[in-house]
């Protein structure tokens, strides 16, 4: 039986729903080569960046193998991020390398050779053989980069490709890269008090199908340190959420163009915290306006 | 893209936190072992020397040299690069430090002694105090910061010893951004210590504008001014 690509799609949306109403893991959906990935990702940003202390080794793992056993998904990192790409690494080792693990990587130089160059050192530093995901790091060299990418993807060695950016910077290039490029993925910074991308990417990124990975949820923690004296609003209760970090991934992933939110954590008990917000129902806007609303009075 | 730099803070462009930095100095001390304090008794015995032969500020000044070039590569490119992609671009400060020390050394002049004993203190802050900032703020002394390896009490001890010699800019200069870049670093990180460097360019600064008040005010006097002893 030939199935199209639309089809397949079509098939895989029902998987998801059929996930989503079963209370599971919330899944999504890429076009080029469609996938269902869990809402709540795991990033790697500073977090990861622990040398080679074994002590933080350790707890990285610990951190890496709860967020496995809470279902898995997209773990994020990039050369940019110091050691963050080998602590993963020895993370996955230490857990035999699950297949719930979604690999997202970064091709981070201004120089075109290096990128495979470089992509290769990234995935022998993960301990893998190839990345579900490679994206263009803050759109740095973003035209050639893209060009092997996309022939990467031709030829079976990654399977997604996006671009990034986050503090809401180069949204004007990122909205011309999301309307002429075939990407799968975008990364954007999206969360309560950073809005700038619900004005036109977040729509833009749905309407093109394009999957969209939420950094920094909590401003580099600045934001859930910023709220944690201030007690939960009443209806934060109603909504299933019992910490300030859980609204504000509730309030992401409710967003209808939003695929993952990738917060990071040095901290097994915030992993869980952050992936029962996976078990929660989305918001609809009005719900989500008391939530923004909330935090913006504080 | 250039321009846009400028919208990034310090807090956005460093990728650690502050137990992978601190473990940095660890990792520097146990893999290059016993060297960390071999270079801390030769800068005992150098402090001892230079208080019994100032004379002798040259040998000193190589043994800065050697520390710097230490701290270049074994801190910055060994071990600090491990968490910090610009490490390695960093090291240029101390090896810039080293040159310099290798330059007054070779030339060597009895300078201006007014602030000698500003720098000896300095010097003796950081040979003896600087490691053990760990037991201040409840670390383990493994990651103390040592003097030759560790780049903050080596930039401290570069200016103290440069307030000795007749062009301690050329050592003040790479030291003092490195202090810059230090204070920063560890502001961001939230850390106390930060103190440290901060208060050093402080001090730096305050010397700075000393000496050029005192030679702008001794440049203003009259001929008359001068000494009886100088007029025959």
């Amino acid at each position: 039986m030939k199935v199209s690509r639309r089809e397949f799609v079509k098939a895989i949306g029902a998987v998801s729903a059929s996930l989503m109403a079963s209370g599971g893991a919330v899944a999504q959906v890429s076009q080029s080569s469609p996938v269902a990935l869990p809402a709540v990702g795991l990033g790697s940003w500073i977090t990861f960046n622990v040398g080679n202390a074994p002590a933080l080794l350790r707890q990285s793992a610990a951190v890496v193998e709860a967020f496995v056993n809470e279902g898995g998904g997209l773990i994020d990192s990039s050369p940019m991020y110091g050691s963050a790409q080998n602590t993963i690494g020895y993370a996955l080792n230490s857990i035999g390398h699950p297949r719930s693990v979604y690999a997202a990587d970064k091709v981070w130089t201004s120089s075109t050779n290096e990128g495979p160059v470089q992509i290769e050192n990234s995935a022998r530093n993960w301990q893998i053989d190839r990345f579900d995901l490679i994206q263009v790091h803050n759109l740095r060299n973003w035209q050639d980069h893209l060009d092997t990418l996309f022939r990467m993807r031709e030829d079976g060695e990654v399977t997604h490709v996006g671009v990034t950016t986050s503090h809401g910077r180069r949204h004007r290039l990122l909205e011309d890269i999301l309307r002429e490029q075939p990407v799968d993925f975008v990364q954007l910074t999206y969360n309560p008090v950073d809005r700038a991308a619900e004005g036109r990417l977040l729509p833009l990124a749905r309407e093109r199908g394009i999957s969209v990975i939420v950094n920094r949820p909590f401003r580099r923690g600045s934001l859930t340190e910023r709220l944690e004296p201030v007690p939960l609003p009443a209806f934060a209760r109603e909504f299933g959420a019992t910490t300030w970090a859980q609204l504000i991934l509730l309030f992401i992933k409710s967003h209808p163009g939003v695929t993952v939110v990738i917060p990071a954590t040095t901290q097994v008990e915030h992993v869980r915290e952050n992936k029962a917000v996976e078990k929660l129902a989305n918001l609809d806007d009005v719900s989500r306006k008391m939530i923004q609303d909330a935090i913006r009075s504080i | 893209m250039i321009s846009e730099w400028w919208t990034y803070s310090p807090s956005d462009l460093l990728a650690f936190g502050p137990d992978a930095y601190w473990h940095v100095f660890e990792t520097a001390n146990r893999t290059y072992w016993p060297l960390p304090l071999i270079l801390l008794v030769a800068w005992i015995a150098a402090l001892i020397w230079l208080q019994q032969r100032p004379d002798r500020r040259r040998f000193v000044l190589v043994l800065l040299s050697v520390s710097a070039v230490c701290v270049g590569f074994i801190y910055f490119v060994e071990s600090y690069q491990q968490i910090n992609w610009a490490a390695s671009n960093l090291a240029i400060l101390f090896y810039a430090l080293a040159l310099a020390a290798v330059f007054l050394a070779a030339f060597p002049s009895p300078g201006k002694t007014r602030w000698k004993s500003v720098g000896l203190g300095m010097l003796v802050y950081a040979v003896f105090l600087h490691p053990f900032w760990p037991l201040v703020s409840g670390r383990s002394i493994d990651e103390a910061e040592l003097i030759g390896l560790a780049p903050d009490p080596t930039a401290i001890g570069a200016i103290g010893l440069a307030l000795g010699t007749r062009f301690p800019v050329v050592l003040i200069a790479p030291a003092a951004v490195w202090l810059a870049i230090s204070a920063m670093t560890l502001s961001t990180l939230g850390e106390v210590q930060a103190i440290v460097p901060i208060s050093a360019l402080f001090l730096c600064a305050v010397l700075l504008t000393l000496t050029v008040s005192r030679r702008w005010r001794h440049q203003g006097k009259p001929q008359s001014d001068t000494p009886a002893a100088d007029r025959n």
